[in-house]
């Protein structure tokens, strides 16, 4: 009996050293909610003045989308002021960043109505409304939860729109990076834009980069090394010419910059010494032209993971990746 | 010393032990990064979903602490797109999410029955019971 307790007594320090080594998050560059790996976000096209709007033409700008309605009582302006204070603050930045608020209630939000609104709160706001059936694909789309609310007993009978009033930031390549629930610290919406912005400042820019593992052949020897390929969209966007020379990963011995070409109807692949990016290049690495290889992976590389490759130019110096295992 | 009187001498070492083990989880500082409760939509989910299973994915409300356990992580490692509260997380793709502050946050989300996604983000445990109970607490739901 007595021993009983005493082992009873000596298991909870052992169990509480056990409590004290929960592992610490990683790092985050973003303090809101980030996607990882971030993918295309859903473009879409609403009707606008002087023509049609399109996500995707924003390209180059940082994209600050919400969604509200004109006659909101509490929710969209409280959002609305504080995107226009985290505009306020950028200074000169500002003129990079686009803020779009999408309308959830078609049945009043005229371009009109929705544009006097908006403006209340910032001149560069673009309110975009349109048909039902179309807004509410850009709703799904997103995500977007919308439920009309009769006001019981109104005169004349009014309603109200029940929405999700998350703020979703959208990269100058026109990929979705992080989606703030409402309540996020405006703060926190600032110091994610301006990642957004430092991040389209610098002059190479790597997108899109994934790898697609060797097949493997049924009569490979287990152990036998084997490679992988890595594709990219490597873009210049600064004043002077620069390169890709070399890369390097840690799930590989190392990594060799390729090229598929067609000699005569024979497909050779060759390691080059550097890929040239002139100013205002847009070089893809894909399947069947430049690529990377990775050659003796150190693990299996299975799809849905993702792999940290370390890209390197011979002006902008390093540039760590991170690519989708495909 | 006699035999019985070394037996009562280790006992209370032990139980010595014990006490200094509850008071270090009573007391002991709280991790100074907050670390993650990660759900994960497995494969097969939207497929069984569709099946008309229903499925006991999320629970709810999800309750996180600041500045102990406050990164919330979704990961989709099923083939569809999988929506969970205003989180629309695509195939083999993560969400992550930190919580610097208390609060209560309500979603609509169809994977749960209710329709509503609850997030408690609570504030981190005060030294003493609260601590301690804190800590047996994420034991037994770590466990």
């Amino acid at each position: 009996m007595r021993a009983r307790r005493a082992l009873a007594a000596l298991a909870v320090p052992l169990l509480a050293a056990a409590l004290a080594s929960a592992a610490p998050a990683s790092g985050a560059a973003f303090r809101s909610g980030a996607f990882d790996p971030p993918r295309q976000a859903p473009d879409f096209t609403l009707p606008a003045a002087g023509g049609e709007f399109q996500l995707r033409r924003l390209q180059g700008q940082v994209v600050v989308l919400t969604f509200g309605y004109s006659s909101c009582p509490d929710v969209c302006p409280t959002v609305l002021a504080e995107l226009a204070q985290v505009r306020g603050r950028l200074g000169a930045a500002a003129k990079r960043v686009q803020v779009v608020y999408v309308s959830v209630d078609p049945e009043r939000d005229t371009p009109a109505r929705l544009r006097a609104f908006t403006e209340q709160f910032d001149k560069t706001f673009l309110g975009l409304t349109g048909p039902a059936e179309q807004l509410a694909a850009v709703w799904k789309a997103y995500g977007v939860s919308v439920v009309r609310k009769d006001l019981p007993g109104s005169k004349p009978p009014t309603y109200l729109v029940h929405h999700a009033a998350s703020v979703f930031l959208i990269d100058s390549a026109g990929r979705l990076r992080v989606m703030a629930p409402f309540g996020t610290p405006s703060d926190d919406v600032l110091h994610d834009v301006r990642v957004l912005l430092k991040e389209s400042d610098a002059p190479i820019l790597v997108e899109e980069p994934w790898v697609r593992r060797a097949a493997v052949m049924p009569d490979a020897k287990p152990g036998a090394p084997s490679n992988a390929a890595g594709y990219a969209i490597l873009r210049n966007r600064g004043t002077a010419p620069d390169a890709l020379v070399s890369a390097s990963s840690d799930v590989s011995e190392r990594v060799e910059v390729h090229e598929t070409r067609n000699m005569s109807g024979m497909m050779m692949m060759e390691k080059v010494d550097k890929v040239a990016l002139p100013t205002g290049a847009r070089v893809e690495l894909k399947p069947g032209s430049y690529h990377l290889m990775l050659i003796g992976l150190k693990r299996p590389l299975t799809p849905g993971q993702t792999v940290d490759i370390t890209l390197e130019f011979e002006r902008a110096g390093k540039i760590k990746t991170r690519a989708e295992v495909r | 010393m006699t035999r019985r009187a070394t037996v009562v001498a280790a006992a209370l070492a032990v139980g010595l032990l014990g006490l200094a083990g509850l008071a270090w989880a009573a007391f002991a500082p709280m991790p100074e990064r907050g670390a993650a409760l990660t759900f994960v939509v497995p494969p097969g989910t939207a497929a069984r979903l569709k099946a008309g299973e229903a499925l006991d994915v999320l629970p709810s409300p999800i309750h996180l602490t600041v500045g102990v356990r406050d990164v919330l992580v979704i990961t989709n490692d099923d083939e569809a797109i999988h929506q969970v509260g205003p989180i629309v997380v695509g195939s083999r793709q993560t969400y992550r999410i930190p919580f610097r502050r208390p609060g209560t946050f309500k979603y609509n989300c169809s994977l749960h029955a209710t329709g509503t996604l609850t997030l408690v983000i609570d504030p981190p445990p005060a030294a003493g019971l609260a601590r301690l109970r804190w800590r047996l607490a994420s034991l037994v739901t770590s466990s």
